[in-house]
Formats: structure tokens, C-alpha cells, sequence
């Protein structure tokens, strides 16, 4: 039977049978996988260690004829252990690997793959849970073809310094309102977190909480309107 | 009454919260780590676990995911009875945890951890 090696970051767990788990695994290389992992529920499998969550692994496995696989061997290649030394980042990375298997349910581009990993890398330096969510709410936006507008209003206007905006979700654009919840440091900030390569360096800019705050909710706002959240 | 499973790292705690759980009537099985945690249960018919979610290794939280990623460990009722303020466990790993209640260690007397088992709808 054909082997395949990937590298992979399991997405959830499941039991099959007596020992047996099923493991739902995202590939760079080839999407989203499901293997069987024989004789894991039993503590001193030998491959327990490398399918741990929050993990980034080695898995070889053979493909069946069905979509299941069985996993032959695996080999942790990073382990993001800090992640579980905090309940809040605990939670929200269980959060984040249900978002991940939800969105990835039709097809799963190499593009979610890097996303999870640095999402996963950034809550294992501690970077603020806050800018996680925002940086990775824009790039997922952005993959799924829905990046918001952050240089026009809804009449086709550069968006200005001086002027309040309200955010149209449905059409993913700033319209022209005045008391409007949004100004140009909101904008600032989601051009910012678009353009930034991880959430790292997006925690290098410094944010007055108010924006942060309001920014996560409208991201989580636009995620929730396309369907992003688990 | 209940079998339970009580997951408490701390030695003196674990002590006295089982003593109080025994005296209630219910059947107390006493572990400090997740790992020893999903021993117990792969071995006990268990009720009510009552969970500690700061623990050394695998937290509480981890526990709860593995747990309920097994379909026969589903019907486990979870209390939460941790260090940790409630409104830092947010309502949706609440629901997807399956967690019935929060109780904060500083405000909850004996008795009342008691009561929460017997309030368990499995009871």
C-alpha cells in the first residue's frame, strides 16, 4: 500500500473502537487527512506522544481506500507546550483548532495550514490573546476571498483621517457616518494586522485598548457573518 | 448517591473535600493529574467528576477536551470546583464542555460542593 509522509497539526481527536483513535490531521501538502491511530488510547503507545494537540508532527500513513488512512508512525517535530500553562490561551486554542476544522470542511488550502501554525507558535510566546484574534480574523478574511476594504468607503471615497466610519459586514467596506464607531486608528489597526507576517510583529505596535477591543469585536463580527466560526 | 471522581492536585484539599463527599453518601475516587484522571476513568463508572482545572502537565481544560472527545465518557457530569473566578471559563467551553457548574474554591463551603453533586441531574 502507498505511504505518505506529511507534516500535520491534528485538528481533533475521536475514539474508534476499544484502543483505536480516529485523528483529524491538517497537511500543508495535502489538506485535511483522517487517520486511524491504532492502539493510542493505551498510555504507552509509542505514537502518543507525537499526535498531542497544539503540536506539529511528523505522520507517515497509508492511505485506504476510503478517505480513513492508518497512521504507521509519527515524530513530534514542534511541540507548543506553553500554550496549556494558561487556561485563557487553553481555551482559546481549542477554540481556534474547532474554527480550523469547520473551515476547513470543503477544501484546505496550504495557506490555513501556515495561518493555525503561527496562531498556535504566537500563543506559545504569549503574545496577547487580543491581537491573535484580530491578526488571524483578517488573514482568514483575506484567504477566503472576503479581505474587508481598508482604503475605500461604500461611495468609492478614500477613506480619511478626519471622518467616522460605521462598517457595512455585508459588503465588507467603511461607510461615511458621523458619531460612526470607527475612526482612522481602527482602520490603521486592521491594515496593520493585514499586512503583518505573524502576530508577533503586530504586538509590536502599540494599540490604546478602546481600538483593540473594538476592532476584535468587529472581526469576530465579519467572521461570524461568513461563516468562520465553530 | 454518586460515584465520583474527584481531581484535586492539591494533598490537604483533596483530603478534606473527599472526606466531605463521603460523608454525603457518595463514592469518592480521589486522583491529582489528568493522566491518573483518564485512568479512572477507563476503569470506574463514573457519575459526577468533580475538576480542579489548574493542574501541573495537562490542565483541567485539556482533561475536559480529551474526555469529551470519547463518546462514552459523554454522559459524565463535570463540576468545576477550581481556584479559577467563573467568568474566566467563557460560555461556549461551557457548553461544549458539557460543564454544569462553576464553583469558585474561596466562596464554596462544604456543603454546598456537596449540593452540587446532589443537584447533578444524574442523581
Amino acid at each position: 500500500m502507498k505511504q505518505v509522509v506529511v507534516v500535520g497539526i491534528v485538528l481533533a481527536r475521536t475514539n474508534y473502537g476499544e484502543a483505536d483513535r480516529i485523528l483529524t490531521v491538517l497537511t500543508r501538502d495535502h489538506g485535511k487527512v483522517r487517520l486511524v491511530a491504532k492502539g493510542v488510547r493505551k498510555i504507552k503507545s509509542k505514537m502518543a506522544g507525537g499526535i498531542e494537540l497544539f503540536s506539529v508532527n511528523d505522520l507517515t500513513y497509508t492511505a485506504g481506500k476510503g478517505d480513513l488512512g492508518t497512521l504507521i508512525s509519527s515524530r513530534l517535530k514542534r511541540n507548543y507546550g506553553n500554550i496549556v500553562t494558561d487556561i485563557q490561551r487553553t481555551m482559546y486554542a481549542y477554540e481556534v483548532l474547532k474554527s480550523f476544522h469547520k473551515i476547513t470542511e470543503d477544501a484546505a488550502e496550504p495557506e490555513y495550514f501556515d495561518l493555525l501554525n503561527l496562531c498556535l507558535q504566537a500563543l506559545d510566546e504569549a503574545v496577547p490573546i487580543q491581537n491573535i484574534e484580530v491578526w488571524l480574523a483578517v488573514h482568514l478574511l483575506s484567504i477566503g476571498g472576503h479581505t474587508p476594504d481598508l482604503a475605500h468607503d461604500t461611495q468609492g471615497q478614500a477613506l480619511a483621517e478626519s471622518k467616522c466610519y460605521m462598517f457595512d459586514v455585508e459588503h465588507m467596506t467603511f461607510a461615511q457616518k458621523d458619531q460612526g464607531a470607527y475612526q482612522s486608528q481602527h482602520i490603521k489597526l486592521l491594515r496593520l494586522a493585514l499586512r503583518a507576517s505573524s502576530p508577533q510583529k503586530l504586538s509590536l505596535v502599540q494599540v490604546a485598548q478602546p481600538v483593540g477591543t473594538s476592532v476584535n469585536a468587529l472581526c469576530r463580527q465579519m467572521l461570524r457573518l461568513h461563516g468562520y466560526h465553530a | 448517591m454518586a460515584n465520583i471522581l474527584l481531581v484535586e492536585p492539591d494533598t490537604t484539599l483533596g483530603s478534606v473535600y473527599k472526606q466531605a463527599l463521603e460523608r454525603a453518601g457518595n463514592t469518592v475516587h480521589w486522583r491529582k493529574t489528568a493522566a491518573s484522571a483518564v485512568n479512572a476513568l477507563d476503569q470506574l463508572s463514573i457519575d459526577v467528576l468533580i475538576l480542579e482545572i489548574q493542574m501541573a502537565v495537562h490542565n483541567g481544560i485539556e482533561l475536559l477536551y480529551e474526555i469529551r472527545s470519547y463518546t462514552d465518557w459523554n454522559a459524565v457530569r463535570v463540576v468545576l470546583h477550581t481556584d479559577i473566578r467563573s467568568s474566566r471559563i467563557d460560555d461556549r467551553a461551557r457548553r461544549d464542555l458539557g460543564i454544569e457548574q462553576v464553583l469558585y474554591k474561596s466562596d464554596t463551603s462544604l456543603a454546598q460542593l456537596c449540593e452540587a453533586v446532589t443537584a447533578s441531574k444524574v442523581i
